[in-house]
């Protein structure tokens, strides 16, 4: 029997599988490189890069929660320059497709970044990091529809590379800011970033993080990353990536059946360095087993009930 | 930076037994982590038994959902097991504590950067706080296995609370490794801390110690630092943190490190998975 195609599109962008490790979970690709098989993935998405080496927050910088856990790293990188000399030969040589993920302050430093890799070879993509919870402003760009917009659409005119937006659900509305990216440009969503969360040592009293709130990712968001995503999918037509507390096949394809085009990978790698090339085993043996032929067949897949299904309640 | 192969592979439990109050001495089979490790090495490990819960939902799998860093106290490469000291601190210490021989445990390893080796002729001191003392057994087996230097070099002070926590001395001895202890309670050797153990030494037989090594706790550590600084002896300090990935992708198990000769130079974040856990005693800023 012939084996299922795993492909999609995003953008102009073809993935061999829907698959992807998120950003901030898988370094610069060589550090897993050593001992996990990064051909298997459909894509890497690397640590959010800034304008200048950026020295990150204060420890403790994670802490354990219920199925998940929190991270305030605050985007500690080398920097895009240092990217491009030290960790992009290693990553050409990658049989994957290569999303960088952009971040900074104020605009001028995305814009900055966003130039510098523009013409960098064996750059597939860009995700924008416009949600970061821990540096000062970094949710700025993904909580206000307008500035959302001016960020997309300015960085669109300096790339011709697809921009993955990325955004963050720690705001009432996710989808007014999903259409403001949309309109200004942007070829795909990514969603969800982490969400806010704080955690308090009783004995000491202290919070557990020395920037005392960060970031919540693991299983424990899942649920949250799915209702964000199947109301995106709902209000624009570009692609959406799913991300939060994907560990299993099972959990990538609840994201593709609420209507993620991908997914990616992320906590679940620290736990299970395979985590991403198993999730694509699983896939294909799902597929397999409930004769999908192609997996974008299932992408929004979602059975709703009708109207008629649901109960009449009398009160 | 580190060029020693990384495994990722099911271990199965030798032994799981218990050595003190909350503490436990495991021996694992896992031929290529042992064959590869050196003093100083630590493995990440997801405590529950991934092997035989195959039938649960992954997360469940995955709880507690973190693996845990333990540095590797003894090796056998014949056999190819390795032991790990631990002491029951929290939830996903207590599961450890629970599994049985025979089981499995995911390990990957080894991680981090090693101990320099002991020279030969430089008499060196290593100051071990209750389970730090782990690399300091893998440390000294080593170098007597090695023959890089004879027993009668290498010094071991070893502090704890109470004497039932000093575990591990029977394999010093066993080496002809010589032990002074320290106990907060007065149960067993010096009644105070390990650190005076150290001042003493310095004092009064500055030519024991050359080099210093140590890990324990983290305010234990601080004042070992300052000592040796102002003695200027050289040395190593082992560190452990709170330690997402084990392999340095996130960037969380951070320790700020200063440059030592070069007092220009800013304060940066180093990661302790990845530059360490073994630092430059004079790098690392404990806090």
């Amino acid at each position: 029997m012939k084996p299922p195609d795993l492909s999609v599109q995003i953008g102009n962008l073809r993935l061999k599988n829907p698959v992807l490790v998120a950003s901030g979970t898988f370094g610069y690709g060589s550090e897993y490189g050593r001992f996990v098989d990064l051909s298997l993935l459909g894509g890497i998405v690397t640590k959010t890069l800034t304008p200048e080496p950026w020295p990150g927050n204060p420890p403790p910088r994670a802490a354990e929660t219920a199925s998940g856990m929190l991270n305030s790293i605050g985007l500690q990188n080398v920097g895009v320059e240092a990217f491009i000399r030290e960790k992009m030969p290693y990553l050409r040589t990658l049989d994957t497709a290569l999303v960088v993920n952009v971040g900074g302050g104020p605009l001028e430093e995305f814009v900055y970044v966003t130039e510098r890799l523009a013409d960098c070879e064996g750059i597939d993509a860009l995700e924008i990091n416009m949600s970061c919870p821990n540096v000062s402003g970094g949710l700025d760009f993904s909580t206000d529809p307008r500035r959302a917009g001016d960020l997309i659409g300015t960085l669109r005119r300096v790339t011709s590379l697809p921009i993955i937006a990325k955004l963050t659900p720690n705001i009432t509305d996710i989808t007014e800011i999903a259409a403001s990216v949309e309109e200004a440009g942007a070829d795909a969503i990514s969603a969800i970033n982490t969400i806010r969360g704080m955690a308090i040592d009783i004995h000491t009293r202290r919070p557990k993080l020395g920037a005392i709130m960060g970031g919540l990712s693991g299983p424990a968001i899942k649920p949250v990353a799915i209702a964000s995503i199947y109301r995106v999918v709902n209000r624009v037509h570009i692609p959406v990536i799913g991300i939060g507390g994907i560990v299993s096949a099972e959990d990538a394809l609840e994201f593709m059946i609420a209507g993620a085009t991908a997914v990616q990978v992320g906590t679940a790698n620290f736990v299970e360095p395979r985590a991403g090339a198993t999730v694509v085993d699983g896939l294909t043996t799902w597929c397999t087993a409930s004769g999908v032929s192609t997996i974008r067949d299932i992408v929004g897949s979602i059975a709703l009930p009708s109207q008629e299904d649901v109960p009449c309640h009398h009160s | 930076m580190p060029s020693t192969p990384i495994f990722q592979v099911p271990a199965e439990i030798i032994s799981n037994r218990k050595i003190g109050p909350e503490l436990y001495w495991m021996d694992l089979l896992a031929p290529d982590v042992t064959r590869h490790a050196s003093p100083g090495h630590f493995v990440h490990i997801s405590v529950t038994d991934t092997s035989r819960d195959t039938h649960r939902q992954t997360w469940l799998q995955h709880t507690p959902l973190l693996r845990r860093p333990f540095s590797i106290a003894e090796r056998d490469p014949v056999q190819g097991v390795f032991g790990l000291i631990y002491r029951v601190v929290g939830g996903g210490t207590d599961i450890l504590a629970g599994r049985s021989p025979g089981e499995q445990v995911d390990v990957l390893g080894p991680l981090g950067q090693v101990f320099n080796p002991v020279q030969t002729d430089l008499p060196v001191v290593m100051v071990a706080g209750g389970v730090g003392v782990a690399p300091f057994l893998s440390l000294v087996q080593e170098t007597i296995r090695t023959g890089q230097a004879k027993p009668e070099n290498m010094t071991v002070l070893f502090g704890a609370a109470t004497a039932e926590l000093l575990s591990g001395e029977e394999k010093f001895q066993n080496l002809g490794v010589s032990v002074r202890f320290a106990t907060d309670d007065g149960t067993r050797g010096h009644h105070g801390f390990v650190t005076s153990l150290l001042e003493e030494m310095i004092r009064h037989e500055p030519n024991r110690c050359a080099y210093i090594y140590v890990c324990g706790p983290t305010p234990m550590m601080r004042i070992v630092q300052t000592m040796a600084d102002k003695a200027g002896i050289p040395g190593q300090v082992s560190l452990e943190g709170i330690m997402p990935c084990g392999v340095g992708v996130c960037m969380a198990c951070v320790v700020p490190c200063i440059t030592p000769d070069d007092p220009e130079a800013t304060v940066r974040y180093e990661r302790v998975c990845y530059a360490g856990p073994v630092f430059d005693i004079r790098e690392v800023v404990l806090i």
